[in-house]
Parts: C-alpha cells; structure tokens; sequence
C-alpha cells in the first residue's frame, strides 16, 4: 500500500500526542495519538500508520487508514481504504471504498454520489 | 541560529504544525521528538525531553511551551519553560521565558517578556575552586 510518510511529510510523530483541533492544508500523517477533530482540505490525503490512531472527527479528501479510529472518518468526496492491519470503529462517510482482508472494522456506512458531494 | 524549515527537515525535525496550519490544544510527548511549528498553534506542549522550534513565518499562542531546547524565529506568545532557550534575529517573542541553563537573543528579536534565568546553583562554587582544598 502507498506510504505517505516520506522523512518531510507533515504529520504527528510516533511518541506523541495531540488532544484538540487541528485544521491542516495538505497531507497529514498520524504515527502518534490524536484526541479531537483533525480536519485537511478535499485535495489532501490522511493517512493513519500502523502505529497511529485517532479517537475522534476525522475529515479528509481520502483516507488510508493502516492504525487504530474510533470515531467518525468524513471522506464524502473520496475514498477511504482500511488496510489489513487496520483496527477500527467508526461511522464513516465515502464515494469509494476499499477493506483489505484482515483488517478489523466495525463501521456504519455512508456511500455518497458526485451529486451529493 | 538556523531558521530554514528545508534545514530543519534534514536534520530530523517533523513538520508536526506546517504552513498554514491551525491546531488548538495539548501536543504532548512520551519520548524526545525534535518538533517543528509553521502554522498557528495554541494551547500547551509538554515535551520536556524535546526540540522545539518555530520557524520564521510560525505563530504561537503558548499557555505553556515546556522541553529541553525552545529555538524561536516566528511569533510566540505566552509562557516558555526550557533548558535551552534560543531567539532569532527574526522572532517577536511575548510573555516570560524561563530558562536553566543558556538563552541566546539574537540582534534584531523583539522581546517583551520577563526572563527568569537558572534560579539555583547547584554546586557551591567553594567546592568547586581549586583553591579551597588546598587551605
């Protein structure tokens, strides 16, 4: 699966965590702990790593979502995909969506159209 | 004092905040990070073990900023507590800034902050003249 963690990518750290908002204009990498609402724009992209998790609101363009979510996962105008290593709980809100085998989710689903978007 | 992000990349900072960024709250650490502060933050960080630094075009609305080595070339407001306190030439820092061991403002940072520097000396200089045991 795609690594979005390049050594410069904006992201949260494994060893750290953050409890509140957060609103970021591009890319954004969980390898910490996110207690909250993370909101990035349409054109971007959150990927949650293995190590990372989130217990909250999450709103992105798409998500990848290899870590722990327990939430709400807003992805209405793209896709959100739940790799095998996946483990999660969460209302979630997509126009595509991909579960690889393995992974543990327990969602309500919400599927959009391009016109609802 | 370096001030480019592209430097601070290279040398292990994480954009934890980048440009134009807006995060609110508590950032908090189990280990030394090194932590690099481009857009607005506001709130606590607690990273005693850890590198702060804030970058040229950041701003920083502090409650508490805690770790071991605070670099600031943006704005910061608030309360600062390190052990290695740096201002760049750029910065415009307001609040008070507590440092243990070494502050460094660079000409040309506006400062308008109380500063309280080591409070304590940990080892009696008598003890540590050469001198003294010769007596």
């Amino acid at each position: 699966m795609r690594d979005l963690s390049t050594p410069d990518a904006p992201g949260l750290p494994y060893g750290m965590a953050f409890e509140g908002e957060a609103t970021i204009n591009g890319n954004y990498t969980l390898k910490g702990r996110l207690m909250g609402t993370l909101r990035l724009p349409a054109s971007a992209t959150l990927f949650v790593a293995g190590e990372g998790s989130a217990e909250g609101s999450l709103q992105a363009g798409n998500a990848v979502i290899a870590g722990e979510v327990e939430g709400t996962i807003d992805c209405g105008a793209g896709a959100v995909e739940f790799e095998p290593s996946a483990r999660c709980t969460v209302r979630v809100k997509y126009r595509e969506l991909t579960i690889a085998r393995g992974a543990a989710v327990d969602a309500e689903l919400q599927q959009t159209s391009a016109t609802d978007a | 004092m370096h001030e480019d992000s592209a430097w601070a990349v290279s040398t292990g900072f994480v954009r934890v905040v980048p440009p134009n960024a807006v995060m609110r709250g508590t950032l908090s650490a189990s280990q030394p990070q090194r932590i690099l502060i481009e857009g607005t933050f506001s709130g606590r960080m607690l990273l005693p073990g850890s590198t702060v630094l804030i970058a040229a075009a950041a701003d920083v609305d502090a409650e508490l900023i805690e770790a071991s080595h605070v670099i600031v070339h943006g704005r910061s407001t608030g309360l600062i507590r390190s052990g290695e306190l740096e201002i760049g030439a750029t910065a415009n820092v307001e609040g008070s800034l507590q440092y243990a061991t070494n502050l460094v403002v660079a000409a040309g940072a506006i400062l308008r902050a109380s500063i309280h520097g080591p409070s304590a000396v940990t080892v009696p200089i008598a003890a540590t003249t050469p001198n003294s045991t010769d007596r």
